[in-house]
């Protein structure tokens, strides 16, 4: 394995994990909607970015396997392959396989071929099958013969740690029996959690569980297949602790072994397992038979383990507690507003000394939270030259990747969720973007290509943006591709036409590689960005290159905003795209053919009348408010009747038919405890763009 | 002698169900109690070898008529009877001394494991 990956491992696990969840949760539900395509092409994505990502970790049996189940997917996809109760639990058995591999990395230990072999096989039968028009009954024998492979129960251990070794001889040495046991829960087992729990409850009543795997936390949350193993310290005898297990229902199968510190590490796999002949293996009901105790001399310590890297300073927090805690500092700010709502009408000095401090002590709350969130997109944006030198190999192409402004944070959610997106995106540029040597020299641009990822906090925001020195898009090929599926590209200039590689379903790829896939990806993308809230532009000429600029929100839920009354209701605009207040007379409002404009710095701007957009009743007053804010290189004038002023606002969301509306973005609660809608400003000024048209 | 079960469950669908997988595999039904008040004073009239024990009735719940069967005899034994997604109040359970429980919708394989389990 590639030493310089190893600082990403981490994230690698941790999205491996959320990835896996997600499909096993997606393929359990389309065992239950075998016809829901949305499902399809969701679990489709998911194995895609899978495979994306284990090759771009360079972990190649864990590639090989996601990309065999990538075909069976877009089998399903494209209707050749109808779902059943097999394929599923085909499936069911790549993903287990899948968490197997994803820990024995985690545990640095090397992946061999033979780990997937027979899975790998049976999908390629699955897929050869649907080839040569087997009949389905063909197709349920070949893979009901594999069915019974499953692996079997072990007492092997993962990681035993040196205070629990000295634990175990202290407790042997006072005459207590200690025992490694190992149980597989019956497969139908449901609630596991709970029947684990009970399952140690009566371990506990007779001695101590002094280690389990998984975790007790997971155990008692049910979140693990069928096997969980644990160290047992107790004054029962082997029969009496086999008795005790076996009264617990729904035991598929149980081992009960003397703890012997040898024997507790996995062989490697290239030995012959003639250990297997010692074990007890027996069915819950049948009589099980003692083991004579080994007398061998105990080995010192077992090898200390140490997976975590120490080289960044940090602690690892739960990002669940992290939310609760950002949660109750933005409610904090809400009370901090009505606090200074009351001081303000009834003039107490106390209140306003005291709310000082609260209004001190909340912004720094608010602050390290904000900050103990940050991460540097590093974190991710450092995994991209391996991937961009990879493919160069694998394209035949010559390129290189520059990353500037690495440096540059974000929050947590944002940078973890922009991993997959940028994935995309990369593969994009240099499987679609930079072009073969022998073209580009043609062209007279340097052989090697050149794709720059930056980073850079403005105001508010983050920008990324990817530029490569490729061959562009080409509006025409797109439009060709377009017409050919059947898109509508009546009216649509350049840019509309290139930004239709965004459009859900839409490849250009001529032909299926394994870089950059089918058509699946950029729409993802786009979908991706706006879901945290930021926005994506393209601009692309011919032979020259593609510029992608990726906006995104320093962070999620609080906000500075301008608080600005219409018509007698309050609303909020956030304070990142004001660019100036100004106060405007009627008269300056300039009629144009079908358009009001204001002169603004010497240049025409559009007005929004808010009134009339959000169907307010009018009001006589002759002097207004124009916000003047910025969206992409534009201005327009938002009028307002009056100003209430600048505020710190924390933004919940709102009901998903208010968000239809598209004119809002959320709402938020004002010290009086009266509620305000934030406007939202970007799609409004388009809107009217649309309208100018 | 057969072992004797009182089943306990608001839904009498489900009474019927417990009822006739028990009298098939031999066990004889001590009585039925549609919630925790009325199960109590059945388990005191009647004295069963086991409880079945729903966990959501209404008044009494399952969990309280649990606890106070146990107050009245230590060794009584009861399963509890859970839905999916309920895995708090089953950890509640099993903290106040149920020996075991069984997940709706009931497989008869299943519910016979348990109850022979609990009584052996």
């Amino acid at each position: 394995m590639a030493d310089d990956n190893s600082v990403y491992r981490d994230l690698f696990f941790e999205e491996s994990d959320d990835n896996l969840q997600e499909l096993n949760d997606s393929i359990l539900e389309l065992e239950q909607n075998p016809d829901n395509m949305e499902l399809v092409n969701n679990i489709f994505r998911v194995a895609h970015t899978l495979k994306g990502m284990s090759a771009t970790m360079g972990y190649d049996v864990m590639t090989k396997l996601t990309h065999k189940m990538e075909d069976i997917f877009d089998l399903f996809k494209s209707g050749k392959l109808k779902v059943t109760k097999d394929h599923v639990s085909l499936i069911f058995k790549c993903l287990d396989k899948l968490s197997e591999l994803v820990d024995d990395l985690r545990d640095e230990k090397t992946l061999s071929d033979d780990q997937i072999k027979v899975l790998w096989d049976e999908l390629d039968e699955v897929e050869k099958g649907v080839d040569a028009r087997q009949s389905i009954d063909e197709k349920k024998s070949s893979s009901k013969e594999t069915k019974k492979e499953v692996a079997e129960l072990n007492g092997y251990f993962e990681k035993i740690e040196d205070a629990d070794l000295d634990v175990i001889k202290k407790a042997q040495g006072e005459g207590y029996n200690v025992f490694t046991i190992a149980i597989r829960l019956d497969a139908k087992s449901l609630l596991k959690g709970p029947r684990v729990f009970l399952i140690m409850e009566k371990l506990d009543q007779e001695g101590d569980v002094i280690h389990s795997e998984p975790t007790t936390e997971i155990l008692e949350d049910g979140d693990f297949d069928t096997d969980f193993k644990v160290i047992y310290v107790t004054k029962d005898t082997f029969d009496e602790v086999t008795k005790n297990i076996n009264s617990n229902s729904e035991i598929d199968q149980v081992i009960v072994e003397e703890f012997d510190e040898e024997k507790i590490q996995k062989p490697k796999v290239s030995e012959e397992k003639d250990d297997d002949s010692k074990e007890i293996v027996a069915k819950p009901q049948d009589q099980l038979e003692t083991r004579p105790k080994d007398s061998e001399k105990k080995k010192p310590a077992v090898k200390k383990e140490n997976h975590h890297n120490n080289r960044n300073q940090s602690i690892r927090v739960d990002l669940n507690r992290l939310d609760s805690f950002l949660d109750l500092v933005s409610e904090l700010v809400v009370y901090r507003n009505q606090l200074a709502d009351a001081g303000k009408r009834n003039n107490a000095d106390e209140v306003r000394d005291s709310m000082e401090q609260v209004s001190r002590l909340t912004s720094e709350l608010q602050d390290l939270v904000l900050k103990i969130r940050m991460q540097q997109v590093s974190v991710v944006f450092n995994r991209y030259p391996r991937m961009i030198r990879d493919l160069a190999n694998e394209l035949q192409k010559e390129m290189e990747l520059v990353v500037i402004g690495e440096e540059t944070e974000l929050d947590k959610t944002v940078v973890s969720e922009l991993s997959e997106p940028m994935i995309h995106l990369l593969r994009n540029c240099a499987d679609h973007g930079i072009e073969k040597p022998e073209v580009r020299e043609k062209l007279g641009k340097p052989t090697k290509g050149t794709i720059t990822l930056s980073a850079y906090q403005e105001g508010n925001k983050v920008i990324i943006t990817l530029e490569d020195d490729g061959k562009g898009i080409d509006p025409d090929v797109i439009k060709e591709s377009a017409q050919r599926k059947g898109i509508n590209t009546d009216g649509m200039s350049d840019r509309d036409l290139q930004m239709l590689v965004f459009h859900p379903g839409f490849s250009t790829a001529k032909k299926i590689t394994n870089i950059s896939g089918r058509g699946v990806g950029l729409d993802a993308v786009q979908a991706k960005i706006s879901e945290l809230g930021g926005s994506l532009e393209m601009e692309s000429k011919v032979n020259v290159g593609t510029r992608i600029t990726i906006k995104l929100p320093l962070t999620l839920s609080i906000i500075q905003a301008l608080m600005i009354r219409i018509s007698d209701e309050d609303f909020a605009i956030p304070l990142d795209v004001v660019e100036r207040v100004v106060m405007i007379k009627d008269d300056e409002i300039i009629q144009t053919r079908q358009n009001e404009v204001y002169r603004f710095q010497g240049k025409l701007i559009p007005i929004v009348r808010t009134n009339e957009l959000l169907n307010l009743p009018k009001t006589e007053s002759k002097n207004k408010f124009a916000i003047i804010v910025t969206i992409g290189a534009q201005y327009y004038g938002i009028l307002a009747d009056s100003l209430i002023g600048q505020q710190e606002i924390v933004i919940k969301k709102i009901d998903q038919i208010l968000m239809d509306l598209n004119k809002y973005q959320g709402a938020t609660i004002l010290g009086n405890g009266a509620i305000a809608l934030i406007l939202d400003v970007n799609a409004i000024c388009n809107e009217k763009k649309v309208a100018v048209k | 002698m057969a072992k004797s079960v009182l089943i306990v469950d608001d839904a009498v669908f489900m009474r019927m169900k417990l009822k006739d997988i028990l009298e098939k595999n031999g066990y004889e039904i001590a009585d039925e109690a549609q919630n925790g008040q009325e199960a109590f004073e059945k388990y005191k009239a009647t004295n069963p070898d086991l409880v079945t024990m729903d966990i959501t009735m209404p008044e009494v719940d399952g969990l309280d008529a649990l606890k106070m069967i146990k107050e009245y005899n230590a060794d009584a034994k009861v399963v509890m009877c859970s839905a999916m997604g309920q895995q708090g109040m089953v950890m509640d359970a099993i903290r106040a001394g149920a020996v075991d429980f069984i997940v709706k919708p009931f497989d008869t394989e299943r519910v016979i494991q348990a109850i022979d389990k609990a009584l052996s």
